[in-house]
């Protein structure tokens, strides 16, 4: 019965340590958080109803510091990109392989890389370090459209290299959770 | 069997509850005060970091020494936020009575600064011959200065306890519908912006406006470190991050933040 009421005790709290990601565990996640974010567009063509777009990604940590660049590839539906109510994180976007060919017209990135003949072009909009946070897709065939945001592209994955160490960052949390659990009403407390 | 292991799970949930981080309190809406301004309601000096910092501006790295001089005001950015709030909710100045000598001022800076920081109180605090808080900090800098808590009340506030835990995306996002809450209330709210387990940036600032796209959500701050320039605190809705303007000690980048003074918890 003892042995029971301890068992319980332990699995009351890991379910409690683990629901609020733990300290240590939680960090750790943190530390192997990798997001995604468009740095420079170089590929856009318009494929039946889609833009496929091809880009340049820059690969931060949590802290913002960039760790990688990668090369992506993702299709936008050109429905969406009419919509002027969209926000960022509804707008529908498909992520494809990176090695997904490239379909359809292509158009030009920039408008001084667009001759008068050419479908249509994506004017960009640049933050001042140089990453180029939105376009406005200017295609004859269709449009007008919104700004598209490129935050909406946004990925983000965990590093590998953390999963060997979930075992040990749970581990300590089970060590700390209770003292915590002490110190949070002495910090309600005398807190001001 | 079952019974007790719903017992046990019953009485845990309120734990649960409080360090999820998800008990956010709600203050009252203040409709009779005209929205918060920079730099009328805000201090005429500014809280200065005990620490010379000096960042490189290609690797953005942050170098530290410490100051000739210990500052006069340091380590009260949470006093100094917390008092302006109070100010902006409870005084009401009235330049056009007689200035009064220091004793009365002292006496009504401690009742402003007496009441509830967490919600918007009933009375009204009457500041006699000066236009607004950054008027009566400029010209009674002395007694203000002393009678704002010290650093005690920003290392013990009492939402102290939420910076260990990890922030998640969507909690964060959560925190920037929050602000947004806040400030339709007319309640402006104060926000830890921190960095932990880094201690790059450990900071309260208050958050007085807002400008909404559909890529991003600017927080125009008051920075009790900066008197002079009101800074931002940008979240990202797409990436559900924010970000927080470079400082004199902090190069700009992604911050956590989660609002303080509020309820009881916090």
């Amino acid at each position: 019965m003892g042995g029971s009421t301890r068992r319980r005790t332990w699995v009351a709290l890991a379910f409690l340590m683990l629901a609020s990601e733990g300290c240590v565990t939680g960090h750790l996640l943190d530390a192997a958080l990798r997001r995604e974010q468009p740095l420079s567009y170089h590929d856009a063509l318009v494929d039946g109803d889609r833009l496929i777009l091809g880009y340049t990604a820059l690969v931060t940590n949590d802290a913002g510091r960039m760790v990688a660049r990668k090369e992506r590839r993702a299709a936008i539906s050109l429905t969406a990109l009419r919509r002027q109510d969209l926000p960022v994180e509804a707008f529908p976007v498909k992520h494809l392989a990176d090695d997904a060919p490239f379909t359809g017209r292509r158009l030009a990135i920039g408008a001084e890389d667009w001759e008068g003949g050419a479908p249509g072009y994506l004017e960009t909009e640049a933050a001042p370090d140089g990453r180029e946070i939105s376009f406005v897709l200017h295609d004859s065939g269709g449009g007008p459209y919104a700004p598209f945001y490129s935050s909406a592209l946004t990925r983000t994955s965990t590093a590998p290299w953390v999963y060997p160490l979930l075992p040990l960052g749970v581990a300590a949390d089970l060590a700390t959770f209770p003292i915590l659990l002490v110190f949070f009403p002495v910090m309600l407390l005398i807190g001001a | 069997m079952r019974g007790s292991r719903g017992a046990t799970f019953q009485s845990m949930l309120p734990v649960l509850w409080l360090v999820a981080g998800c008990a956010v309190g709600s203050a009252p809406a203040t409709p009779d005060r005209s929205p918060f301004r920079f730099p009328a309601d805000t201090f005429a000096f500014a809280n200065v970091t005990l620490m010379e910092y000096e960042i490189d501006p290609v690797t953005r790295e942050v170098s530290s020494h410490p100051r000739g001089k210990p500052p006069e005001v340091t380590l009260q950015c949470g006093a100094m936020v917390r008092a302006a709030r109070q100010f902006y909710s409870v005084a009401r100045f009235d330049p056009s009575a007689p200035a009064a000598d220091a004793q009365t001022y002292e006496h009504l800076v401690r009742e402003v600064l007496d009441t509830d920081p967490r919600h918007p109180p009933n009375q009204r605090v009457v500041i006699p011959g000066y236009h607004d808080l950054r008027d009566l900090s400029g010209a009674q800098a002395p007694l203000v200065k002393a009678m704002l808590a010290g650093p005690w009340e920003t290392y013990l506030q009492r939402g102290n306890w939420r910076m260990i835990f990890p922030f998640r995306p969507e909690q964060q996002e959560r925190v920037a519908g929050q602000l947004l809450d806040g400030l339709a209330r007319g309640w402006p709210p104060i926000v830890h912006v921190l960095r932990f387990p880094e201690r790059t940036i450990n900071h309260l600032v208050l958050v007085f406006d807002a400008e909404q796209s559909p890529a991003e959500i600017r927080f125009h701050v008051y920075d009790p470190n900066d008197a002079e320039r009101p800074l931002e605190l940008v979240f990202d809705r797409g990436a559900r991050i924010f970000s927080y303007s470079a400082t004199s000690f902090f190069p700009g980048g992604p911050v956590k933040a989660y609002e303080v003074y509020n309820g009881w918890l916090y």
